[in-house]
């Protein structure tokens, strides 16, 4: 029982969601569910640092895993535990400042917010079908409810609409491509699920499943793909983006993002991956369609939320050129990009719910003047959007970098049209400049519409200079680090 | 047993004893009279092996050079035979040396061939026990910082950015000073970055980077002065300058790919703000064209890079290491690379036809933005092309030597008759760029030892006289109101003493004897006729329409009839700060004019370094 230790931050979820109740029970005070959900969250990151920087300290055997029936404990799961705790902390700080004390349910809002940060934390440990689509339902059920929290409002529920019956549909699509998996293999763990394709390639399973494989693929990655919202799935993600409350946005583009991402790496890069010839071409013509139909829709959108929710489509695009290239150092630049992105995006949305909240509005426009009204939230801004387009030295560049180094290794290597992908990958950037440059221009060239004074959350700059550290500063400079994590992160999960 | 042991021993080492294997076709199924390749280049070490194409009856002999026809006793295959094979004597490949040979019975037909046995030459690496190159990135970042921390004075920023620049001045000196004409690398450091990947920072100066490190080094404290009356933030603005300035040094002295990428890019962000913030009134469409074109070229250029790394086994993006095996690459694979660095370099050149996004960012883009975009920055391009893409990529520059010849003439033709035509006068300036930057690039097409060191020394004279014609242009805006050059006239009766420092840069920037940009020019086009004869004829006449748009703007501004369009009792003398800048400048064109050899001698080591590596000498 000693390695229960080990769950602490799923403990302290559970724990919080039976306690924020508790406490609106207890005291109307609002501020004390923020409280709550701040410590617990603060506690459960603190404890995934030490353990993965000092894993002496917890007697954690980090090379050896932690393996329950259903869950696992390694590198790669931890890695992706702080992200998403992290997320879920900066989400839970800047809410305080988002809704004023008389938002009604915010008690409510926490519960949600902790039970869908328990969801990814389920899936980042998942080791078999069930757990993860356990997770990942979890994690989606709360954030449908958040995604409609300010029923008043009709862009909210109308958001919320959409993301439920969209989110239902592809649970769905995943749910047979998993049972047509577990028709033919009778399991439904990933080892068990693997063993059997290994089988298949090495010809120690005899029969045709070809076309089954084939068929399941494509429905778990349809499934799947909502969730990381590729084209073509993705037309749900700028509605809802846009008419969610910008910090559950915010959970969205970072977190539940790379929730979607594990996903897709433990079902496709460790389970399936000697079937690999079935889904790579597919999955190769989803990553370049993704990233160009993001970026292309992404130049004429008037709303910021509308803006980067396109662009998100597009990073989704770049990440997964790794998967079909399938090796070791092409899924550590995935896993990279998917960490910096959530930092990325999730640094961006934070602003962008800042300007909301303090009524300056949604639309570009109402960034004109902004770095006269705020030089640091311009410049974070700023900062955040360059690292998305990839230009040095920010962290975006860097990651980017890794996914598309991995990828044209392994296409040099391998199969050239992987190659392909990593110009498209690149070309595509080069596309993607115009519209982050245009929030650039609009905080720099422009006055600001209105000269009324504007008062900034205190929250939000201490995010937003911690943003521009890390992005600017941190990364670059300690980017080998980066890159080891990541690996480690990568054999963790490559070799299962 | 023991036998079959031997055998595999000897199959092990076979490959660490032996070099690389040539093979020389003697008759093809095309010409049977020939030997092909005719020039072989191989190695010490390297093994060759003639192989008879069947036909006509030939063998192989020596001969004392390539003119003579007789055998001289030296290696020879034996009696005309038809198909089969010989292996030439390793020995005879031992050593540097040329092999000359003939098929006896054809050797009247120019039936010969030679095999000319060349080492890699050795580049010297001189590691300094001071670290000079850190100091250049280092210190106008701290003065960044420290700039920033005073941003509400109003004085401190300036004195403080001067001081700095200064500083940096000095520093840039010493590097000069201590490169000296030495051969190969000097002063160099090295810091593992990411050893992962084989990325350092790789920093080390020679004779083509210490003539750069030092244009960068002087034009930094004179656009300080000429900015210091900037009245909009002028904290940010000195910021974005001297960081401005730690990127362009980067570019200058990095030797790794993956490093000089980033300076490169980096580069881009402080001159974005600078056209974008303090720019004219079309500025947010110039920086934005700006941005976009020089970013997406660089990519095309990091394509190039990647390739490079991974050909050479993804062991390490130094240029150094990956120029050392420019011989493994293919001659396909040089043309691509070549073409896509070319792409990267010339838009940045800026060659016609991916000019036109530098008269947009001229024209916007402050005073001191347009110095260190005319001064230092178009100077990357040429810099990466020498740098980065000549001494890796030699075939593929060769291939691509016609493309550079018709682009330069193009761009100095078109240059300068679209400069001809300008009202403006900055834009008048910017064209005039394009059209010098295409002598610089005609320079590097000749591939001649004297054409690099004309392109390289033009880099420099144009780095400093360009930015004494923006400062014209500036004090014509700040002192009569406007740059339009139909509205101006008689300009010289009411400021004479800057009138004359205008009749000087305008002098020296059309190529007058004696000052620097002449001794550019001159060499560039002796290279020239020498590799390419007569068709000196148009970038000649290039010179005559440059003289022309520099004397008919200066006859039209400064002399004549005094303008009615503008108030001329508003018109004043430029003011020291104004006026200080200029003068240095017109003494360093003079002074470089008059002692070419305190560059040229520098510049031509590194070039004959450069052509030395590519084989071409």
């Amino acid at each position: 029982m000693d390695d229960s230790i080990f769950f602490l931050p799923e403990i302290l979820m559970v724990v919080s969601i039976i306690g924020i109740p508790a406490l609106y029970i207890l005291t109307e005070n609002n501020k004390s569910y923020s409280i709550c959900s701040n410590i617990s969250l603060g506690f459960a990151f603190m404890f995934l640092v030490l353990s993965w920087y000092y894993p002496d300290f917890l007697s954690l055997d980090k090379s050896g895993l932690v393996s329950y029936d259903h869950f696992r404990v390694d590198d790669f799961s931890q890695l992706f535990k702080i992200i998403f705790v992290l997320t879920a902390l900066v989400v839970s700080i800047v809410s305080t400042s988002y809704f004023d004390d008389e938002e009604p349910h915010q008690a409510e809002y926490y519960t949600l917010l902790l039970s869908s940060t328990l969801g990814m934390l389920v899936v980042a440990s998942a080791t078999d079908f069930l757990t993860l689509f356990l997770g990942i339902e979890i994690s989606a059920f709360s954030s449908y409810a958040m995604v409609a929290f300010r029923k008043q409002d009709d862009k909210s529920t109308e958001a919320g609409a959409k993301y439920l019956l969209i989110g239902a549909f592809s649970s769905g699509l995943t749910l047979y491509g998993i049972s047509l998996l577990y028709a033919i293999t009778g399991s439904l763990t990933f080892d068990g699920v693997s063993s059997f394709m290994h089988g298949i390639s090495n010809g120690v399973v005899v029969g045709d499943f070809t076309e089954v494989i084939f068929i399941s693929c494509l429905f778990i990655m349809a499934g799947l793909g909502f969730k990381i919202a590729v084209v073509p799935f993705h037309a749900w993600a700028p509605d809802v983006y846009q008419g969610a409350p910008t910090p559950v946005t915010t959970l969205l583009a970072a977190a539940s993002k790379a929730m979607g991402f594990i996903a897709v790496f433990r079902v496709f890069a460790f389970t399936l991956e000697s079937v690999s010839e079935e889904w790579k071409l597919v999955l190769g013509i989803i990553a370049l369609a993704s990233m160009t139909v993001g970026n292309l829709a992404a130049i004429s959108q008037k709303d910021i939320g509308r803006m980067l929710a396109y662009s998100s489509i597009a990073q989704a695009g770049y990440i997964m050129i790794a998967i079909p290239a399938l090796t070791e150092e092409a899924m550590s630049g995935a896993i990279a990009h998917t960490l910096v992105h959530a930092f990325m995006k999730g640094g961006a949305f934070v602003i962008v719910g800042c300007i909301g909240a303090v009524g300056l509005g949604y639309n570009l426009e109402s960034y004109k003047g902004l770095a006269k009204r705020s030089p640091l939230l311009a410049l974070s801004m700023t900062v955040c959007l360059l690292s998305l387009v990839g230009i040095p030295p920010f962290a975006g560049f860097i990651s980017k970098f890794f996914l598309f180094y991995g990828t044209l290794q392994a296409g040099l290597a391998g199969e050239s049209w992987i190659i392909a992908l990593v110009i498209g990958g690149i070309l595509n950037s080069a596309l993607s400049l115009y519209y982050y440059l245009k929030v650039i221009r609009y905080m720099y060239l422009y006055d600001p519409e209105d000269s009324g004074e504007v008062e900034f959350p205190n929250s939000v700059r201490y995010i937003s200079f911690g943003v521009i550290l890390l992005l600017a500063v941190f990364f670059p400079l300690y980017w080998e680090s980066l890159f080891e994590l990541c690996k480690e992160a990568s054999i963790a999960l490559i070799n299962g | 047993m023991r036998y079959f042991f031997a055998l595999l021993l000897v199959i092990l080492l076979l490959p660490v004893a032996s070099g690389e294997d040539h093979t020389v076709m003697v008759g093809t199924e095309s010409d049977t009279y020939v030997f092909s390749p005719a020039v072989l280049k191989i190695s010490p070490g390297d093994n060759v092996t003639f192989l008879w194409t069947p036909g006509m009856p030939h063998n192989v002999a020596e001969v004392e050079n390539s003119e003579s026809l007789t055998y001289n006793d030296g290696f020879r295959s034996g009696e005309p035979q038809d198909g089969g094979e010989w292996a030439l004597p390793s020995n005879l490949t031992a050593e540097d040396g040329t092999l000359y040979y003939v098929c006896e019975p054809h050797a009247g037909m120019k039936m010969r061939g030679e095999i000319i046995i060349q080492s890699a030459p050795e580049i010297a690496m001189e590691f300094g026990d001071f670290p000079w190159l850190s100091y250049l990135l280092v210190f106008p970042l701290i003065g960044a910082l420290w700039t920033f921390g005073f941003r509400e004075n109003t004085n401190a920023p300036r004195i403080i950015a001067l001081f700095t620049t200064l500083f940096t001045l000095i520093i840039s000196i010493i590097v000069f000073v201590k490169t000296g004409n030495k051969s190969g690398y000097s002063l160099m450091e090295q810091y593992d970055w990411a050893p992962n990947f084989g990325i350092s920072l790789l920093l080390g100066v020679d004779g083509l980077s210490s003539p750069m490190v030092l244009l960068t080094g002087i034009i930094g404290p004179l656009t300080v002065i000429f900015a210091w009356h900037e009245k909009e933030k002028p904290a940010l603005f000195f910021v974005l300058l001297l960081v401005m300035q730690t990127a362009l040094f980067g570019v200058f002295i990095t030797l790794d790919y993956f490093v000089f990428y980033i300076f490169w890019e980096i580069v881009l962000i402080p001159m974005f703000f600078l056209i974008a913030i303090w720019g004219g009134d079309n500025r947010r469409y110039a920086s934005i064209k700006f941005f976009i074109y020089t970013f997406t070229a660089s990519l095309v250029m990091l394509i190039g890079f990647m390739a490079l790394y991974f050909e050479t086994g993804g062991e390490t993006f130094s240029m150094i290491e990956i120029a050392k095996q420019n011989g493994n690459f293919s001659e396909d694979f040089q043309k691509w690379v070549f073409a896509a660095l070319f792409i990267g370099f010339a838009v940045k050149i800026p060659s016609v036809p991916w000019h036109t996004w530098l008269p947009d960012a001229h024209v916007e883009a402050p005073t001191a933005g347009s110095i260190l975009l005319a001064g230092v920055m178009l100077k990357m391009g040429l810099y990466g092309l020498i740098r980065a893409a000549l001494p890796v990529v030699p075939l593929g520059a060769e291939y691509f030597v016609p493309v550079m010849v018709v682009l330069a003439i193009v761009s100095i033709l078109y240059g300068a008759a679209l400069s001809l035509g300008q009202t403006d006068l900055k834009k008048l300036v910017a064209y005039s760029s394009v059209s010098h930057m295409g002598v610089a690039l005609l320079g590097v097409a000749t591939m001649t030892e004297l054409g690099l060191a004309g392109a390289v020394f033009m880099m420099f004279a144009h780095g400093i006289l360009s930015p004494a014609m923006f400062m014209v242009a500036g004090v014509l805006l700040h002192q009569v109101g406007t740059r339009d050059i139909p509205k101006l006239g008689g300009l010289a009766k009411h400021q004479p003493n800057t009138a004359g420092i205008f009749v000087v840069i305008f002098l020296g920037s059309l190529g007058l004897p004696g000052m620097a940009v002449f001794v550019a020019e001159l060499a560039v086009f002796i290279a020239f006729f020498q590799s390419h004869g007569y068709w000196l004829l148009l970038p000649i006449f290039g010179m005559v329409l440059t003289a022309g748009y520099h004397l008919w703007a200066l006859q039209r501004a400064v002399f004549g009839v005094d303008s009615e369009q503008i108030d001329m009792s508003d018109v004043h003398e430029a003011p020291w700060y104004e006026m200080y800048p200029m003068f240095s400048i017109i003494l360093l064109a003079v002074f470089f004019g008059i002692f070419p050899h305190y560059l040229m001698d520098p510049i031509s080591v590194a070039c004959y370094d450069i052509l030395n590596f590519m084989g071409a000498i």
